[in-house]
């Protein structure tokens, strides 16, 4: 195409610079650029390009191709705000060729739509983003019987909505942060200003600038590099995808962080009877809400301890096995060639892989795998002799139990403890198991999420939390203050 | 830090081998569990006699099935060695588990071997690191091997019966007390006291060596065996006998506070009554040189199981407490004068005296001459649901 204007003006016109933002691109197929041409002549008037996939296109239809059409387009003075920036920003074609160049690109893949307007020797760029989110849904990971339903979604703004709507105060702070060298994710550290001690937000504020990384694709990968100790079992953020729960915790005076592109949101800091409450137990009665904490309570240790104990009372400590017992797990051994701890062993690591391939596994596959697994750890397996009937008795209390605790990466700790704990009471028997839980507890005691120990308010001691540990009292006796003692603390440390 | 972390591995990897480990690892299929032990001696060739009675899991558990039909609840190994320290080597020519003590129930001992000398095995048993002292001692009457070798209805496992029927006759009747432990026999022999352990009894010699035999047998009491009476021991060695009238008042004032119902006598009616003692007073005096012992009994009655005659006024009542009052004091000297008699200590005078004189020179002369006084006070509580038995008379009132 040859243009007679075409040597006085800019070197990029006559579709230069579509052509090197195409190249920059790699010709993508939902590259599109459309074409207007002053009319009865072949002088380019206009064009339009923009990556379908990313972009309303009723919108450019409806709106910004019929507007220049009509004239209507380019009359009148674009009024300055910072939200008509947003929505559009103009760069003249005098501006140098590179830079001109670059913000097109990154305009085009943050799904903006180029104007190239010949007739005023401008470029303009137009956030057109269709949004490509699916709607509030139930979080699929935390459902509830009683309480909100809502999930955050993988829109940041949506989910920033999400909150503001339970949390209606001036004091809640969204900051804004963009991590990843490459992936350029917006991040926002959440917090109630008037709330939060500011020791905290200011350790929260510098641990996430001081992330180096090319991306991030889930709040995991920031979790990582906030946690406060790297070789732990025990998570010192916890994550959820319920706005109720965030909320919570934000009242609780701590900070959440969010993170666009994924409903997890991280939140810290978080003890270790924190992970044993829910949100659903301030939705209960009281009575009813420490009876199921105490299950919760319960399940832990049943879900870490119960296999390590059947094998280090049936190998090393028969005299505690009550007689009767005794003889009822000696007649199901009777002509099983492993030993406990290899068949407790198998049958664990088989309930693992069988749980592992039951996430991930197409649906259609789902009752081939139920069939198969209930041969694999049922009845089948004890008529054959590999293992005795009260091993699968254990293996399916352990794995329900697992799944009791509400925080599912406090249960991923527990399935990694279950298995250490049971080699050592396989190897040392009870003295070995004391021995590992003494060393836990130690671990536990040291370990501090962002300043806060981790067994508070058990250790050290604070009176007024322990209302709502193991017993949740009712609301009206629950803080009257507000603020968790540890939270408390933190603030007059500032 | 990393050298504290270093240290504190280091010091709990010396501590590894001291922990229980691989080397006392034991699987259960591995074990012989033995639900009851009998000791018996062979005085004409010295040597000792230990049976085990080991449990065979297949048999009590309904979910496994055994392979080739009904198999017995127990096998009985028979043990012979010159000692108790031999045996543990020798055992194993015959059994091929590892000997699993534990979770015994029943210690039998043949009357020879009781009156023996029980010290021996009492000291053995104390000397294993898994054996338990807390459970009951029985002596066996004739020959231990029969009663090593007879099955039990209803429980199959022959200590499980005898058990049980210790814990019912502890809760029904005065025959048998809790404390018949060999624990409380060595501490009664170190304080130089009597203790009275039940007897086991054969009824006849027709036995079967087939459990479904003995199951599928109506006569229950068939070549079985019972609790009947009571060994008497002093040091270590059995002395004497009590039987089963003798083993109540015994236990009354030995202080067991169980129920017992006994045909009485009141104005020259049979009269069965409830009874059990409410409270034991003892209290030890000088008198002249001499030791009087006082021993008060506050005894409850009850007409819960009377069907002879119901006492319908006071006095009635009165003179029924008073002659039960009586009979029981008339017994219990009964019972006095017999351990007084063969030196046995069953109303626990000599260690009274000893607790309360400790200086005393000689404790032995002093409970020779000692005057005893047993006043019994019983006291009628509980009436029965029954006012008037019927009668012979028949029909209306």
């Amino acid at each position: 195409m040859v243009h007679s204007r075409k040597d006085k003006q800019h070197p990029l016109i006559s579709g230069d610079l579509v052509r090197d933002i195409m190249s920059a691109l790699g010709s993508p197929p939902d590259l599109f650029c459309r074409t207007l041409y002053v009319p009865d002549t072949e002088q380019l008037a206009l064009q339009c390009v923009y990556l379908e996939s990313m972009i309303d296109k009723k919108t450019i239809d409806d709106y910004i191709l019929k507007s220049y059409m009509e004239s209507t387009f380019a009359e009148g003075k674009s009024p300055h705000s910072e939200e008509w920036d947003n929505f559009w920003r103009e760069r003249s074609f005098a501006e140098p060729y590179h830079s001109l160049k670059e913000q097109a690109i990154q305009a085009l893949i943050e799904g903006q739509c180029i104007l190239i307007d010949y007739k005023k020797e401008r470029i303009c760029f137009v956030n057109v983003t269709f949004p490509k989110d699916r709607p509030i849904d139930e979080p699929k990971s935390e459902s509830t019987i009683r309480g909100p339903h809502e999930g955050f979604t993988e829109n940041i703004l949506v989910n920033s909505g999400l909150l503001r709507k339970r949390i209606r105060n001036p004091n809640l702070r969204f900051e804004p942060m963009v991590i990843g060298n490459q992936s350029k994710t917006t991040v926002y550290l959440t917090y109630l200003q008037n709330l939060a001690p500011d020791v905290l937000v200011r350790e929260m504020r510098s641990r996430l600038s001081a992330i180096q990384t090319d991306s991030v694709l889930d709040s995991a990968y920031l979790e990582e590099f906030l946690q406060d100790r790297i070789w732990s079992p025990f998570p010192t953020l916890t994550n959820t995808e319920r706005p109720d729960m965030v909320a919570a915790h934000l009242l609780d005076g701590k900070v959440a962080v969010m993170v666009d592109g994924t409903p997890g949101v991280l939140i810290a800091p978080i003890t270790f009877f924190e992970f044993f409450t829910s949100p659903e137990d301030y939705y209960q009665r009281a009575d009813i809400a420490t009876f199921i904490r105490w299950l919760r309570l319960i399940s832990f240790f049943t879900a870490v301890f119960v296999p390590s104990l059947y094998v280090a009372a049936t190998t090393f400590h028969q005299e505690l096995i009550p007689t009767q017992l005794l003889i009822s797990l000696s007649a199901q051994r009777e002509g099983v060639p492993l030993p406990v701890l290899v068949e407790v062993l198998i049958m664990e690591i088989m309930f693992e892989i069988i749980r592992e391939a039951g996430l991930r596994m197409p649906r259609a596959v789902g009752q081939a795998l139920s069939i198969v697994g209930a041969i694999v750890l049922g009845q089948a397996a004890v008529e054959a002799g590999l293992i005795s009937a009260s091993i699968v008795i254990v293996v399916a209390v352990t794995g329900i139990t697992n799944f009791v605790v509400p925080v599912y990466s406090f249960g991923m700790s527990q399935r990694l403890l279950r298995f250490s704990f049971l080699i050592i009471g396989g190897f040392l028997g009870l003295f070995g198991i004391l021995c590992g839980a003494l060393l836990l507890l130690a671990h536990l005691v040291s370990l501090k999420s962002f300043g806060v120990p981790y067994m508070a308010p058990v250790t050290p001691a604070q009176g007024s939390d322990w209302k709502d540990v193991l017993v949740r009292v009712p609301r009206p006796y629950l803080r009257p203050r507000g603020l968790p003692s540890v939270i408390e603390r933190l603030k007059r440390k500032h | 830090m990393t050298l504290r972390h270093a240290a504190s591995l280091l010091i709990l990897l010396a501590a590894v081998p001291l922990l229980s480990s691989c080397w006392d690892k034991t699987e259960m299929n591995q074990l012989a569990l033995v639900s009851m032990v009998g000791v018996d001696s062979d005085p004409d060739k010295g040597t000792i006699k230990v049976y085990y009675q080991i449990i065979n899991p297949l048999s009590g558990s309904s979910t496994i099935k055994a392979p080739g039909g009904e198999q017995a609840p127990v096998y009985t190994y028979e043990m012979e060695a010159k000692s108790f320290g031999e045996i543990r080597s020798q055992i194993y020519k015959k059994l091929p588990r590892k000997l699993f003590i534990a979770h015994y129930k029943v210690l039998l001992v043949s009357e020879q071997t009781a009156r023996q000398s029980i010290r021996d095995y009492a000291n053995f048993i104390e000397m294993q690191p898994n054996g338990r002292s807390s459970i009951p001692m029985l002596v066996v009457e004739g020959p231990l091997e029969p009663v090593m070798k007879t099955f039990t209805p209803l429980e199959k496992v022959p200590s499980d019966s005898i058990r049980a029927r210790l814990d019912q006759l502890i809760q029904n009747s005065l025959l048998s007390e809790r404390n018949i432990r060999i624990t409380d026999v060595i501490e009664r022999m170190q304080q130089s006291r009597s203790i009275v352990l039940p007897i086991l009894t054969r009824i006849d010699d027709a036995r079967s060596a087939k459990s479904g035999e003995v199951a599928s047998n109506i006569d229950a009491e068939q070549g079985s065996f019972i609790i009947s009476g009571g060994a008497v021991f002093q040091n270590y060695r059995m002395t004497g006998r009590l039987n089963d009238e003798q083993m109540i008042w015994y236990h009354l004032l030995a202080g067991d506070k169980g129920l017992h119902v006994r045909l009485f006598e009141v104005e020259g009616k049979p009269v069965s009554l409830e009874f059990h003692l409410d409270q034991i007073k003892r209290k030890a005096s000088w008198q002249s040189g001499r030791p009087v012992i006082r021993i008060f009994m506050d005894i409850e009655l009850s007409t819960a199981y009377t069907s002879e005659y119901i006492p319908k006024s006071r006095n009635e009542v009165d003179k029924m407490e008073q002659e039960v009052s009586q009979a029981i004091e008339r017994e219990c000297y009964k019972l006095y004068e017999l351990s007084r008699e063969r030196e046995w200590d069953l109303l626990g005078i000599k260690y009274l005296l000893r607790r309360k004189t400790p200086d005393h020179p000689n404790i032995e002369d002093a409970e020779k001459n000692a005057k005893v006084s047993i006043q019994v006070n019983a006291r009628l509580k509980k009436m029965g649901s029954l006012q008037k038995p019927y009668d012979e008379t028949g029909g209306g009132s």
